[in-house]
């Protein structure tokens, strides 16, 4: 097993590399100058020629680039032309926000959209399935945007029971944390908890037909044994690894959710940062979206392996 | 025939969608410790109909429409789901054709086993795997106790087939149903198997339904044999006579069909045709397109199935058959007519 981890944390070395040179390039070809955004509405030659040779803009690309990277393996992601304040800081700022949001969309989604997948497999063809079906559509059709403002409308403008925005880092105040999250948490995980139950829907539904199953049944064990443990166990599997994929996207951010809800999350700073040209932040948080991408497949990999004995063996 | 530990009367299951019933009122029965096989091609619904007995049908797309099904004075077909769970794996227990996809993948072997005791004597888990462990040495595991904790894919076929039948015999019970367990296995393996469920039949005193279309198996293993045709029961009786007085053209186009190693060298006898698709099943006699002897009778009425006293039964309008050969080898019969005159009856 740790042969196999090893290897594919190798494996994910290279990946990250052509991540880097490609999050590095994009930037330089992204229209627009920086020193003038610094600059402001000075326009004085010297100052722009001295602003460059401060942040080194001047050196050849493959010079910028090692710099760069030699900071970024250092820690250093270098320091937001704008605020001039560390990116690393900036991003241990909002990543928490990000993250908290993540994992409760991820609940979410995954307390909802399997049981909901298992539920519609097991019982096909009856109106149950019907039900789940459409709402597993209108959950993927449902924009997010619009789910958000109809949820503020009526939870929070009509109801009065949550706040409609804000946000409130869970260790210093952990209810009201949890009372402005969990509508953004609730919109981000209605998409997820879709996908994810027509993924077990017909991850199970495959399952379910196999010949164990049979041979399960044919043991006598109660049907509940036979879908929980004998065919779930089976079914869960690419369910596992298509989870963290979703979590990964979730720690890019939710740049729409975030905005309606005003959470100072990714999303929010790598918008803010784009509109900026701050290059250093753009940069930083790709790359750490990157970063957390490759490592959810990475634990994609390792649970499916955890989970799933012929890997285990052949690894 | 009280000491019938399964009969089978009249049975009749429809799938969905489709006109006639794909299992046309088969009769059965075998008693405490005999085996009988049930013999046919593919399609012609040995699987579906011990699949009934043991209520594992796939219950959206098929139904029993009639008959009865009776294990140890019991109907199987009256009772509810959880009693019929608490037989299966217990008293009455299926051995499947594919060992390759019939173990779990994810759970060890061991405890597969393990898992059929504990349902139905409620032990210990380690009673259990003790159980276990047992019926690896007896189904002559090698390395019994290694493999416990093995995996299906660590096994090949005729082990993991070895673990079905320990897991069937587990809970001693007194029907094991096995569907082709030797089809999808190494000639040699074949053999094996064979010879391990007839001694574990014999320890045990299960009552054997054997489903194959192997005359090679009914040979070895059979006492009694049930011939089914497109859904229904052709030809039954003590294997002997099956094998030395076949009366129905069908049973004969199998033995036909059968290469001999000590037999003339000669070319293989086919049956001509296919068996008919449920959408053009003839009102008559289901092998009559094929069959070499018919009639236009065969054609009008359904042959009744007629037990003659030695316990030998057929359903075929022009048994005997040996009356018959020489005068319609030429197989152009069915423009004749009913010379004979002879019915079943």
């Amino acid at each position: 097993m740790l042969p196999f981890i090893l290897r594919r944390i190798l494996i994910a070395i290279p990946t990250l590399l052509l991540v880097s040179v490609f999050v590095f390039m994009l930037q330089k070809l992204l229209p627009g100058d920086p020193v003038l955004v610094l600059a402001g509405e000075e326009r004085d030659p010297e100052v722009l020629a001295y602003l460059r040779a401060q942040y080194r803009l001047d050196d050849p690309l493959i010079v910028q680039y090692l710099n760069w990277l030699g900071n970024v393996l250092r820690g250093d992601l270098g320091m937001s032309l704008r605020t001039r304040q560390p990116v690393t800081a900036l991003i241990a700022e909002k990543l928490p926000v990000t993250f908290q949001l993540a994992v409760m969309a991820m609940l979410f989604a995954i307390v909802i959209g399997i049981p909901m997948g298992i539920l519609s497999a097991v019982k096909k063809g009856t109106w149950l399935d019907y039900i789940a079906n459409i709402i597993a559509l209108s959950g993927l059709s449902i924009p997010n945007f619009w789910l958000g403002i109809l949820l503020i409308l009526l939870v929070s403008v009509n109801l009065g029971w949550l706040p409609a925005s804000g946000y409130e880092p869970f260790w210093s105040d952990p209810v009201r944390s949890l009372q402005t999250m969990i509508m953004p948490a609730f919109v981000l995980g209605t998409a997820l908890a879709a996908t994810l139950m027509r993924h077990t829907r017909s991850s199970m539904l495959g399952v379910l037909q196999s010949d164990y199953v049979r041979t399960a049944r044919a043991k006598g064990l109660r049907e509940r044994v036979v879908v929980m443990k004998h065919a779930f166990r089976n079914g869960v599997l690419p369910i596992v690894t298509l989870s963290a994929l979703l979590f990964g996207e979730l720690l890019a951010g939710a740049v729409l959710t975030e905005q309606i809800f005003s959470i100072p999350g990714f999303g929010k700073l790598i918008v803010d940062a784009v509109f900026n040209r701050d290059y250093a932040v753009v940069q930083g948080v790709v790359l750490c979206t990157a970063v957390a991408f490759i490592a959810m497949n990475l634990l994609a990999d390792v649970l499916y392996a955890l989970l799933n004995p012929r890997m285990r063996m052949t690894s | 025939m009280s000491n019938d530990v399964l009969t089978v009367e009249g049975l009749r299951v429809r799938f969905r969608g489709q006109p006639v019933d794909l299992i046309d009122g088969v009769s059965l029965s075998i008693p405490a410790g005999r085996t009988l096989c049930v013999v046919g091609e593919s399609g012609c619904g040995k699987s579906v109909t011990s699949l009934a007995v043991m209520g594992l049908l796939p219950r959206r797309s098929a139904t029993v429409t009639a008959g009865r099904i009776r294990f140890r004075g019991q109907d199987l077909l009256g009772l509810p789901e959880a009693a019929l769970a608490d037989l299966r794996g217990n008293s009455m227990a299926m051995i499947f054709q594919e060992p390759m996809t019939s173990l779990n993948p994810v759970f060890t072997v061991g405890e597969q086993v393990a898992e059929a005791v504990r349902r139905h004597t409620g032990c210990s888990a380690a009673a259990a795997r003790d159980r276990a462990l047992e019926m690896f040495r007896r189904v002559r595991m090698p390395a019994a106790e290694k493999r416990l904790d093995e995996y299906p894919h660590q096994l090949s076929g005729g082990m993991r087939q070895r673990v079905m039948i320990a897991m069937a015999l587990a809970n001693r019970p007194a029907l094991l149903i096995a569907d082709e367990p030797t089809t999808a296995l190494d000639v040699t393996i074949q053999a094996q198997i064979l010879e391990l469920m007839r001694e574990l039949q014999r320890d045990i005193g299960t009552a054997l339904l054997m489903i194959t279309h192997d005359l090679g198996v009914v040979a070895e293993i059979a006492d009694d044999v049930a011939v089914m045709y497109a859904g229904r029961v052709v030809e039954s009786g003590p294997v002997a006579q099956i094998f030395n007085a076949p009366q129905h053209p069908y049973t004969l186009g199998l033995m036909g069909s059968m290469p001999a190693i000590a037999g003339r060298a000669g070319r293989l006898l086919t049956i001509p045709g296919a068996v008919p698709v449920p959408e053009a099943m003839p009102p008559g006699c289901r092998f009559a397109s094929r069959c070499p002897f018919a009639i236009p009778a065969c054609d009008a009425q359904v042959p009744p199935l007629v037990r003659g006293p030695d316990g030998h039964a057929h359903a075929c309008l022009r048994a005997p058959l040996e009356d018959h050969v020489g005068q319609d080898r030429t197989g152009d019969d069915r423009t004749g007519h009913d010379r004979t005159g002879r019915g079943a009856a």
